[in-house]
């Protein structure tokens, strides 16, 4: 396959996705735990526009944000339930959210503290909610 | 210090303080967790911990010849018991071994807790010798993993393992221990051991909204069926289920993981549904207007092209596992908790039948309605001097006792055997259905008979899948465990040369030569049948049961080409599966 092919078909691959969406998960900080909460999108073929993790020292914790593009609401839906079963996970949900999505990509890049600015609230958010 | 043999006899001795190296605190925590049998091989890294080994003589230990054999056993030891079966690898190869079983156990909800040895935290990321990152290997085919880097959780590890493995939807989990961790040493408190896992919740969210709309849908069914799967099992669920199923008078049919969660010869029983399932079941699911899914995953096997899968029937889906609820099939009532705790509350819940009872005067007409799709579908005609495989199967079921376990390898033969399983008790039909392992069977047949000592198990088997792992006979043969092997001896991969002959008219590279399997008992010091024709049958299963000191082989020459029929081909509609002679019934 020449690089050509590549770049073609992973264009028409997102090009083919329906919903953008920031997936939140928080983790037991475990040795392992953030593999296996990446290897969920591996294993879907999908490739992350952008992954964003902070640790919490003093809670043993850690907050990770994963922005991608996928196929339809109800891959999304499969995709945080198969995250909410693995063992290290303590809270996983998702948000439909394009514009939030290229709005972190420019900013984490620049600014790592900005990271728990983006994340914790909408976090926060939710557990409020639950 | 409590020695070894009183602790071993009653954990509560252990000293809670002692200080032991890794490798006894390996063996005293499965001690602890009850464990009284391992499957393994040594290797370089775990050699300290078979070197403390014989100080637990009530740990049996069962040596195989291959790692994936050990997993295969230890699937079969759990299959067979619900007990969480524990093997034990060496690393690199030893450890790489085992993922076959892992994934098997995976894709079949079976808890297995492996433990592989590793090279020295020191020597990890060096490629060194026998070094394979084996957490990172089995990431995805585990419930769970985890490399101890410190002796000082090995216990907590160990404890955390089997929780997980035995609790929830159960499933395997690896424990990578590197051989500097067994070597060093730490104080030993099992009790004090937590499992720190707040992430882990085994929730049921179920209401009873979903209770009571389950049973409004089955208040107005005409045409319902209970489908069982491998849940009804593994939950523990038979008894309740079988209950309520006999209170609606539901027609019930078990997926092939089901099989033995609801008795074979109970007038209820519909058989095996799916790919290769009966005739009728598949139909009267096609038909039915209310359909309870008990602990299935609705898998592509189970349902054929989902989108017509049941379409005339409104789907209450029962299962513990969140991940499994409307994922394959949409269901209108999805149900999400411990089957046995759903169906003791649906239980609870009608004790009083009068107002379910215009739907239980209209159950007669849909059990003649079933009826007649079964009087529809005739035996195939087998002359009487050829041996086929159907008929030889038939013959083993015919002849085992009540309290007998089959497995079966993956292929024609298992179809045939889930469409004959007429046995009445669940954890009776040990057989891989997730993954599909060709060579499962066999090791899990001695799995099963280490656990069931005295039993008849008998390994339905492939001439193409016994010769997977055929060469655990020498273990089944030191531990003078004397499982039965009948080989459906077609010369081929039989499914394999199914499917191709009837897609593309020819079967390359399908046709599988042998041993001489009476040749290769006798080498392994078993004792070995050779049956050519269906007058010998019988005479060579009795026989083969009537052994007990040995494995035995029978070598069932059959004829080369029979075809499994029903066959649903891929992405066709259940009631669309090919048979001899019938056309689509749904109405």
């Amino acid at each position: 396959m020449t690089t050509a092919t590549a770049i073609q078909q992973t264009t028409t691959q997102q090009a083919a996705c329906k919903v953008s969406a920031t997936v939140y998960c928080l983790v037991q900080n475990r040795l392992g735990a953030l593999d296996r909460v990446l290897h969920a999108w591996t294993h879907r073929g999908i490739i992350p526009q952008q992954i964003l993790s902070t640790r919490d020292e003093r809670a043993g914790t850690l907050q990770i944000m994963v922005s991608c593009d996928i196929e339809d609401r109800r891959a999304l839906d499969k995709l945080v339930k198969c995250l909410q079963k693995q063992v290290y996970v303590m809270d996983a949900y998702a948000e439909e959210d394009s514009a939030s999505f290229e709005q972190a990509e420019t900013e984490t890049v620049k600014v790592p503290a900005k990271v728990a600015a983006l994340f914790l609230p909408a976090y926060r958010k939710q557990t409020a909610r639950s | 210090m409590t020695s070894q043999t009183e602790c071993q006899a009653d954990p509560a001795q252990c000293n809670p303080t002692e200080t032991l190296n890794g490798a006894h605190i390996f063996l005293r925590s499965l001690i602890a967790e009850g464990v009284d049998t391992v499957f393994g091989l040594p290797g370089g890294v775990i050699l300290s911990v078979y070197e403390a080994l014989p100080e637990y003589p009530n740990l049996k230990h069962i040596l195989v010849r291959h790692e994936q054999g050990a997993a295969h056993m230890a699937e079969g030891y759990a299959r067979s018991t619900g007990k969480p079966g524990v093997c034990l690898a060496t690393s690199g190869p030893g450890a790489t071994n085992i993922v076959t079983g892992l994934a098997d156990a995976y894709y079949d909800s079976i808890p297995l807790v492996a433990f592989t040895g590793n090279v020295p935290t020191t020597l990890l990321a060096n490629d060194a010798f026998q070094e394979a990152d084996i957490v990172g290997i089995t990431r995805p085919v585990t419930k769970h993993n985890i490399i101890v880097r410190r002796v000082e959780d090995l216990a907590q590890a160990i404890k955390e393992a089997f929780h997980i493995a035995t609790t929830g939807r159960p499933g395997p989990v690896l424990v990578d221990i590197p051989k500097d961790v067994l070597l060093a040493t730490a104080t030993f408190d099992y009790g004090a051991a937590k499992i720190d896992l707040p992430g882990y919740r085994v929730q049921e969210t179920f209401t009873d909204n979903d209770l009571e709309a389950t049973l409004e849908l089955l208040k107005n069914a005409r045409r319902p069926v209970l489908l069982a799967g491998g849940g009804v099992v593994s939950g523990g669920a038979h008894k309740e289920v079988l209950a309520f199923a006999e209170r609606f008078k539901l027609p019930v049919a078990c997926s092939l993981m089901g099989l033995g969660g609801f008795p074979a010869n109970h007038p209820q029983y519909m058989g095996f549904t799916g790919m290769h399932g009966h005739y009728w079941a598949n139909i009267a699911i096609a038909n039915a207007d209310v359909l309870l899914v008990v602990g299935n995953r609705l898998g592509e096997r189970q349902t054929g092209n989902p989108d017509r899968f049941a379409r005339n029937a409104r789907i209450v889906h029962i299962d513990l596992d969140p991940v499994t609820l409307q994922r394959n099939v949409e269901a209108l009532v999805p149900v999400q908790g411990d089957i046995r705790n759903v169906f003791g509350k649906l239980l609870a819940m009608t004790e009083d039948m009068t107002a379910y009872q215009d739907t239980l005067a209209r159950r007669a007409e849909w059990y003649q309605s079933i009826d007649e799709w079964k009087g529809r579908r005739q035996p195939e005609e087998t002359p009487e001097d050829l041996l086929t495989p159907q008929y030889v199967i038939e013959r083993i079921f015919a002849n085992m006792p009540e309290d007998g376990f089959i497995t079966t390898e993956v292929g024609q033969h298992q179809m045939w055997s889930a469409q004959r399983f007429n046995l009445n008790r669940p954890r009776s039909f040990i057989t891989s259905g997730g993954l599909g392992t060709m060579g499962f069977g066999f090791p899990a047949a001695i799995g099963v008979q280490a656990a069931h000592p005295g039993k008849t198990v008998v390994d339905i088997a492939g001439d193409g899948s016994f010769q997977m792992t055929l060469q655990e006979l020498a273990c089944a043969r030191d531990y003078n465990l004397p499982v039965k092997v009948a080989i459906i001896n077609n010369s081929h991969l039989g499914m394999v040369r199914q499917w191709q002959d009837k897609t593309w008219n020819r079967a390359p590279e399908s046709r599988v030569t042998s041993p001489d399997y009476v040749k290769l008992a006798d080498a392994y010091d078993c004792v070995g049948f050779l049956v050519t024709s269906p007058a010998e049958v019988d005479e060579a299963i009795q026989k083969a049961f009537a052994i007990n000191d040995r494995p035995v082989i029978i070598d069932f020459r059959v004829r080369e080409k029979s075809d499994v029929y029903p066959w649903v081909p891929a992405g066709g509609a259940n009631e669309e599966m090919l048979t001899e002679e019938l056309p689509s019934e749904v109405q």
